[in-house]
């Protein structure tokens, strides 16, 4: 397609216009916002003992729904990519399935499972507290994260086929030895890269985890909800950019690992 | 380590509860065929887990919806208020897809084609709205268009504030899909067409459009499910104004808070139903551009 080099300059213009717009200005107003009054306000902004308890927890849901998405997510994919079942299309579609459902919904379909009036009431009733404990912002968590390792992880299985694995368990290796000393070697980017994703979400999930959760501060608040508290309810504008600043920073370094990740998976 | 054992007494369960179809025992190594979890038990261990974490809650969903019978769900779905939230929920995601769909082919066009100075810089933004928080992209965008905005221009609490939020959260669809395609397309034919005296706008039209297409749709597709559903990047822009910014999901949050479970439920189910569509039709459409390549090969 030859363009002038009028229309080339005009499309240029246009397309970093709305960029700068929609995305860098925002950013780049925020950042301002939040270092002008200086480092030290920031840092005390984001060491109030409700921000660390708000880091604590995220850190703690992220520690807990990583290695069950790991385990589950590598399973899920050995199944979908080596098993010969019915019914495996359905298995297919149903680990899409979260990446089509807004996350209110989310809240809402766990409430309906596992709140003291759904299906799973009576665990509730007998003291376990799911919905607004732990146990639900954990689980709103997974559901909202499943899709990742599994998706990263199928490709990668599909392009390695089984030779390797073949070779070692003719030469007599136990099936836990070729998982691990072959299989395991062989996904390993894929499965990095699908936890990086995992834990960007889970730190960064609000409408699922607001919806099971107490929000009280200091117990059941994690980051983003500690941003959403601060600008609603404690109009608290400059604390709220100073948390949405630290999750931001997070997301930056999630984007650089996603980059030399990538990087690397292309180079195999 | 708890995880492990967890996973081990699950699977101890469905090899008992499925004796039939168990095969040979887990002992039964070497296998031709590659490592994999022994027969059947990866199988049931996958479908007892995607059953608690995904298949359960949205079972248990759709029941409830139907808590006070089919006309109940009706009832809730078609209250004046539901029915605005829902209205207002697609036109404004109907406004984003559009702006997507213009706006994500320029900036992959422009990513591709085109040359200039910190383009890879440029490239590696388009990703940071899927890698931001949907929370802080609220925050981000009330700090220059809020209250308190240094430009002037306040959008807090209007459409425009919701569209640009969504916007926002749902730039990388198209551009990521269509950036490929663009890379891949045979410039050759493009050349040959402005050699016959075509112009510009003509061989894009006639030319490179028609390639694009279906990666045009797909992303956009794609952004208007997300937008259905969004919630994060709204709840503080948007200011949940009924009938006027507030969207299906802020509606759904405020019939749980008090405390009306079948109405939330419902809408819920009606959500759904809309994102299921969108995604249907997605997947009919893609499969019909896909017979007519195969067909023009």
């Amino acid at each position: 397609m030859n363009v002038t080099q009028q229309t080339r300059v005009g499309l240029r213009t246009v397309a970093l216009g709305y960029l700068f717009v929609l995305l860098a200005l925002p950013i780049g107003v925020i950042l301002y916002r939040t270092f002008e009054p200086g480092l030290s306000e920031f840092f005390a902004s984001i060491s109030t003992p409700a921000a660390i308890s708000a880091l604590n927890l995220s850190l703690l849901i992220v520690a807990i729904v990583v290695p069950l998405n790991v385990v589950f997510g590598v399973v899920t994919a050995l199944a979908l990519v080596r098993g010969r079942f019915r019914g495996r299309g359905l298995l297919q579609a149903v680990v899409d399935l979260p990446f089509a459902v807004s996350p209110i919904v989310v809240g809402v379909a766990l409430i309906m499972l596992w709140g003291a009036g759904g299906w799973f009431g009576a665990l509730d009733r007998s003291g376990f507290t799911v919905i607004f404990g732990l146990p639900g912002m954990v689980i709103a968590t997974i559901f909202v994260t499943l899709p990742f390792v599994v998706r990263e992880v199928e490709p990668v299985l599909h392009e390695i086929g089984t030779d390797q694995e073949q070779a070692a368990s003719t030469l007599g290796a136990t099936g836990w030895q070729t998982f691990w000393r072959i299989t395991l070697p062989a996904i390993r980017w894929g499965l990095t890269y699908g936890v990086v994703l995992t834990v960007a979400r889970a730190l960064g999930e609000f409408g699922a985890v607001i919806m099971v959760s107490s929000g009280f501060a200091g117990v059941s608040q994690t980051l983003t909800l500690l941003v959403h508290a601060r600008y609603i309810d404690d109009h608290n504008t400059y604390g709220a950019y100073a948390a949405a600043t630290l999750l931001m920073g997070i997301a930056l370094v999630v984007l650089l690992l996603m980059t030399v990740l990538d990087r690397k998976r292309s180079n195999r | 380590m708890t995880a492990v054992t967890a996973e081990n007494a699950e699977r101890d369960r469905v090899v008992s509860q499925t004796p039939a179809s168990a095969g040979p025992g887990p002992e039964s190594v070497p296998r031709p065929g590659g490592w994999r979890p022994p027969r059947h038990l990866g199988v049931g261990v996958v479908t007892l887990w995607l059953s608690i974490i995904v298949l359960l809650p949205l079972a248990a969903l759709t029941v409830a919806s139907l808590g006070n019978g089919l006309g109940g769900f009706w009832e809730a779905v078609t209250a004046p208020a539901a029915l605005a939230s829902l209205r207002v929920t697609v036109l404004v995601s109907a406004v984003v897809a559009v702006v997507n769909a213009v706006m994500g082919t320029l900036i992959a066009w422009v990513l591709v084609r085109d040359d200039f100075r910190g383009k890879r810089v440029v490239d590696a933004l388009i990703d940071l709205p899927f890698a931001l928080p949907t929370i802080v992209a609220s925050i981000v965008l009330l700090s220059l268009y809020g209250p308190n905005s240094p430009v002037g221009v306040h959008l807090s609490a209007t459409r425009w504030g919701v569209i640009v939020a969504l916007a926002f959260v749902t730039l990388p669809f198209v551009v990521r899909s269509v950036q490929p395609v663009l890379i891949e397309a045979d410039r050759e034919v493009e050349e040959a067409a402005s050699s016959l005296g075509a112009t510009g706008w003509t061989t894009f039209r006639r030319i490179v459009l028609p390639t694009l297409l279906p990666a045009v749709i797909g992303g956009t597709g794609l952004a208007f499910a997300r937008a259905i559903g969004e919630y994060g990047s709204v709840v503080l822009i948007g200011g949940n104004i009924p009938r006027e910014t507030q969207v299906a999901s802020q509606y759904i949050q405020q019939q749980i808070e008090i405390d009306r479970p079948e109405a939330a439920a419902a809408v819920s189910v009606a959500l759904l139903a809309i994102a299921f569509l969108t995604l249907l039709v997605l997947r009919v459409l893609s499969g019909r551009a896909q017979r007519r390549e195969e067909r023009a090969v």
